[in-house]
């Protein structure tokens, strides 16, 4: 029986660990920001929003947790590949997610602005004295914006070692928490000033960023899942370290595609002869039936050492 | 430390309130200061209608405003200060089913808790109706 748990420097488990530490902190201050927003949370679309938005952040680093516990399953009769790819379906969900309540809190925020809709805020008895809650709110936005944006940046680090692009976008988006906390302060801020529409137009922005992760998760994870090559992890460019697996294969075999792509954090390389794409009809008619159309590939992994660079010898086949 | 956080609160509230803030975007409060008081108060039973008069009559006198005194019925005063025609409805029962206007902290009784209805987004004015109007409320 196959280790589904690959070797990994001692470095990266120690990453690994310290990343899922991080993860369960951010779990933590999130659920103690959102519950002290929701003590205060009045009539500001804009603070509503920013609660929103927080109560998504929760998600990320869930799944986070979730894959680094499913990962490392071992493979079976059901999942003969194991379940590496936990974490880019995760991350899709959680793309997903945002994009749909990014929608949502979009179109209600716009709705507010058409409608001109006044927000109205009370105010709080505190040791004999009117509060006006707005202040309470942004009291509780600035709280809100401290341990996300200084666990993000801490993340930040550690999904760089590890080539984590689930917990490199969570860090992104706790990193710039604090524009959401800004824009949520401007828009009660416009409240008190009179100013109605500055609120509506405040959560409208927010609802934009929540809408811009949402679909640049999306974008991602789809790439991922649809086992295109490996990306860098903070865009869209083809991984450096996975077009040098393709050319040093290349240098090595001739007649050879090579195709690299990424399975949750490993690389997986395939060498297919360039001539014959697939198996031929025949050889798939001897071990299948009726449906043999469907077998297209059969692979055998690389294991005892390959051609010197510049060889360039035949894949066997 | 408590206490050094409380004073810097009560400070900080205190220098907020004296820059005029919040504000009203259609500026109810300054032109009920000194001003005039449109306020709808429901028609009730003799005694409950009597009390609310005077306690709008003494909150009125507490701003230096002449009180204008709209009665009848509720809807139809609710929907008048949603158009801006009056400033202030009520006491109107707390789970009242009014959506497009503001409220005021609930009073009163548990069993018949109390609130005041202004107009959507004027905070300023909803702070001051918090702070004379509720809190000397005849409980």
């Amino acid at each position: 029986m196959t280790r589904m748990d690959p070797n990994r420097p001692e470095s990266v488990d120690d990453a690994l660990r310290r990343a899922e530490r991080l993860e369960w902190q951010t779990l933590f201050w999130l659920v103690v920001i959102i519950a002290v927003m929701g003590l205060v949370a009045g009539g500001s679309q804009a603070f509503r929003t920013a609660w929103m938005e927080d109560m998504l952040s929760l998600l990320a680093p869930s799944f986070f947790l979730i894959t680094r516990w499913a990962e490392r399953r071992p493979h079976s009769r059901g999942f003969p590949y194991g379940f590496h790819r936990a974490g880019s379906l995760a991350f899709f969900l959680a793309a997903a997610a945002l994009t749909a309540i990014g929608g949502v809190l979009l179109y209600e925020g716009c709705l507010t602005l058409i409608r001109a809709e006044h927000p109205t805020v009370g105010s709080w008895t505190i040791l004999g004295r009117e509060v006006w809650l707005g202040w309470l709110m942004i009291a509780a936005l600035v709280f809100s914006v401290i341990p996300p944006v200084i666990l993000g940046h801490r993340k930040k680090k550690i999904a760089k070692v590890l080539h984590d692009k689930v917990l490199w976008t969570d860090a992104e988006t706790n990193a710039a928490d604090w524009q959401t906390g800004l824009a949520g302060i401007a828009g009660i801020v416009g409240i008190a000033f009179g100013l109605w529409w500055a609120d509506a137009a405040m959560a409208v922005l927010i609802s934009l960023s929540v809408l811009k992760d949402g679909l640049t998760g999306m974008v991602i994870s789809t790439i991922v899942l649809l086992d295109g090559a490996p990306r860098k992890l903070a865009s869209m460019d083809i991984d450096p370290e996975a077009e040098r697996i393709v050319a040093e294969l290349e240098s090595r075999y001739e007649n050879a595609r090579i195709q690299v792509r990424e399975t949750g954090r490993y690389f997986r390389a395939n060498i297919e002869p360039e001539e014959e794409p697939h198996i031929t009809d025949e050889l798939a008619d001897e071990i299948m039936g009726n449906d043999s159309w469907r077998l297209i590939d059969v692979s055998v992994g690389v294991r005892s050492g390959w051609p010197a660079p510049g060889e360039k010898r035949r894949p066997k086949t | 430390m408590f206490a050094a956080a409380r004073l810097l609160c009560i400070l900080g509230c205190a220098a907020l309130a004296a820059c005029g803030l919040p504000k009203d975007p259609n500026g109810t409060l300054d032109h009920v200061r000194g001003g005039v008081l449109h306020a709808g108060l429901p028609a009730g039973p003799e005694q409950e209608f009597e009390q609310a008069r005077d306690h709008l009559a003494d909150f009125a006198a507490s701003l230096n405003a002449e009180l204008d005194l709209h009665t009848g019925e509720t809807h139809r005063l609710v929907e008048e200060l949603e158009r801006g025609e009056l400033d202030l409805v009520g006491p109107l029962p707390k789970s009242t089913p009014f959506k497009k206007t503001g409220f005021s902290n609930p009073y009163g009784p548990k069993d018949a808790r109390r609130v005041w209805a202004v107009r959507a987004g004027e905070n300023a004015f909803l702070l001051t109706v918090n702070e004379r109007l509720v809190r000397s409320a005849p409980q």
